[in-house]
């Protein structure tokens, strides 16, 4: 027996190889709960929630390079996004380029094809916002505009995108005139509050699963879904999303709590559940672990119904205008996460003037304290922007700019 | 909404053509007609609703009647769209129409740009074709120039159209503007300021 194993050592090797494989491929396949070892390579932030649905992104319409990313059609991600595209006028969707006079510019972006700048599995060249290209991105098409716009020569062309002002799709953050009709704000806003939501009528059912809350609040349910906290619930098969699966820092106690409706909304809880200490019992980083000794949580402590309260979701699922009548919550938690310059709009600038909201969230440390105090960091565009209209006369902007000098200097001599 | 209705326009006057097609069948990619006769097609369409839309929209909401502003942010700003972003509007809703009966594409140049970036698609046939339209002392000023190019591969026949200042808010504004160069000329009334680009793909 011994002499008959010792005689086909290499064949019986070489089956007892080809079983453990195949063991390992089957339980990989059909048994594994975790099929992270299928994938080709690290996914990105947004989409290692649902990483292991294959399909949502390989679909169908390019089948024949399923295992490289350009397998991946646009369709694919517009499945997903073409809502906050449309919501903020993408500045650049793939129509703009459809014209054939644009191949002076495509030769150096391939902009008709999302992956081209967005590729996944590429950990290695995945930076701010899934972003696979490198950073000096907008010069290839706009560096004629760096060149002739006074206050932009001789900027890095790798800070358009990065120093807080410019983004690729959605644009509409800091716009020029937005910039100028809020120049000369102070730290808070004489009219400083929350717009009103427009209906605020109890929910009448018993808030026991998502599929009952969608059956009243479907937009609600459809925008939570686009979020990081719902995205799951957007595929079939997949379970809600729980702590556990997170990449930030979470708090080990509630692991286990599903992302659905009833993790923010509880009946028997007060409001201030749902506004931040539902966030708080997972979220285990410095800027939730500060919310308690900032200025923000001082006042919604002094009047949780006060229009100046500020809890988590006043930032991060902000009141917006409705596309039917007056201001709603939106429940997409992502939506004005990054760029976060996106949050002085749609949040920041309810209560505070917009030079203050801008030169907060241009400071990375202050956010991280969460801003526990004034920043020391002046995001210079609005003055640009003001030097450009008082150059071309504008007299308002001058005698706003007057005014601020004066203040600043009677400021120094008091001091 | 109402540029999608231009938009549709200028396709159904494109595609009008095409169900009465003649006997020529060499420009198969302009459904049977000449590509030069689909684009004056679709010039006139878009020349008329250039003027309508600069002159009835533009003009008089704006500096007459003065009852909304046109402005580049005009979403932000709950504005009109200043009539070459309306026009571009427009050329990007065609572009993005698939699988369209007749494939073509318009857009806008200048010898005078102060869109720089637009300027940077401008092909050597354009700018051919843009000197002789807007040159007082070219032959073709003020009428079409025509010729084909190739771009990435592909032939294309482009047709360039005269684009003229129809009313105050065309040359007020770009005479005014911050990014016009001291070199370019003081528009008036009637004067070509651009031309209409019109590329239709011939195999």
């Amino acid at each position: 027996m011994l002499a008959w194993l010792f005689k086909f050592k290499f064949q019986l090797l070489w089956l007892l190889l080809t079983a453990a494989i195949g063991g390992y491929c089957y339980y990989l396949f059909f048994e594994a709960e975790d099929k992270t070892a299928l994938l080709p390579g690290r996914t990105t932030d947004g989409h290692h929630q649902i990483e292991m649905q294959c399909t949502a992104c390989h679909t169908d319409e390019k089948k024949e390079n399923v295992f490289t990313s350009s397998g991946v059609p646009n369709s694919a991600c517009m499945n997903c996004h073409s809502d906050a595209l449309e919501k903020f006028s993408d500045s650049h969707p793939v129509r703009k380029f459809k014209n054939p006079e644009n191949a002076v510019f495509l030769e150096h972006i391939d902009a008709m094809n999302c992956i081209a700048c967005h590729s996944e599995h590429n950990q290695k060249i995945t930076g701010e916002m899934s972003v696979t290209m490198p950073v000096d991105y907008c010069a290839h098409c706009h560096e004629v505009t760096l060149e002739n716009l006074e206050s932009h020569k001789n900027l890095p062309y790798d800070t358009c995108a990065t120093a807080g002002c410019h983004n690729y799709h959605d644009n509409t953050p800091l716009a020029p005139s937005y910039l100028l009709k809020h120049y000369g704000e102070g730290k808070m806003l004489p009219n400083a509050g929350l717009p009103e939501l427009h209906n605020q009528d109890l929910c009448p059912d018993p808030w026991t699963s998502a599929q009952n809350c969608a059956s009243c609040h479907e937009e609600d349910m459809k925008e939570f879904q686009q979020g990081k906290h719902g995205m799951r619930l957007a595929f079939d098969g997949l379970s809600p999303m729980t702590p556990a699966m997170a990449r930030i820092p979470m708090k080990e106690s509630a692991a286990h709590l599903q992302m659905d409706c009833t993790a923010c909304h509880q009946p028997d809880k007060p409001r201030a559940f749902a506004a931040y200490e539902s966030c708080i019992q997972c979220h285990d980083d410095e800027h939730t672990r500060n919310y308690k000794n900032s200025p923000h949580f001082n006042h919604w402590n002094a009047d949780p119904n006060g229009k100046t309260a500020v809890s988590c979701a006043t930032c991060h699922m902000p009141r917006i205008e409705s596309d039917h009548e007056g201001y709603q919550v939106s429940h997409d938690n992502t939506a004005n996460l990054t760029p976060n310059e996106k949050m002085i709009r749609s949040s920041c600038t309810h209560c505070h003037g917009l030079q203050f909201s801008m030169n907060a969230l241009a400071d990375p440390e202050l956010i991280r304290l969460n801003f526990d105090r004034s920043s020391k960091i002046i995001h210079p565009g609005i003055e640009w922007t003001a030097d450009a209209s008082i150059k071309r006369g504008d007299e308002k902007t001058k005698a706003i700019r007057e005014f601020l000098q004066k203040s600043l200097s009677n400021t120094e001599t008091q001091n | 909404m109402k540029r999608n209705y231009y938009s549709a326009l200028a396709i159904t006057a494109a595609i009008g053509l095409t169900s009465c097609k003649s006997e020529d069948q060499s420009a198969s990619a302009s459904g049977g007609y000449p590509a030069e006769q689909v684009a004056e097609a679709l010039y006139q369409v878009l020349k008329s609703d250039r003027k309508v839309y600069a002159q009835k929209i533009v003009n008089r909401l704006v500096n007459k009647d003065k009852v909304i502003k046109a402005h580049e942010e005009w979403e932000s700003e709950k504005a009109l769209l200043l009539p070459a972003q309306f026009f571009r509007e427009g050329a990007e809703e065609v572009d993005g129409i698939p699988d369209k009966a007749i494939d073509f594409t318009y857009s806008l140049q200048s010898k005078w740009p102060l869109n720089y970036e637009n300027a940077k698609k401008k092909t050597p046939k354009v700018e051919e074709g843009l000197e002789a339209v807007s040159d007082p002392d070219n032959p073709l000023y003020g009428k079409k120039w025509t010729g084909e190019e190739e771009i990435a591969g592909k032939k294309y026949f482009v047709g360039i159209y005269p684009d003229r200042a129809v009313a105050p808010a065309c040359w007020e504004c770009h005479n005014d503007h911050d990014n016009r160069k001291p070199e370019y000329p003081e528009f008036k009334k009637n004067d070509v300021m651009g031309g209409i680009v019109i590329r239709i793909p011939i195999n």
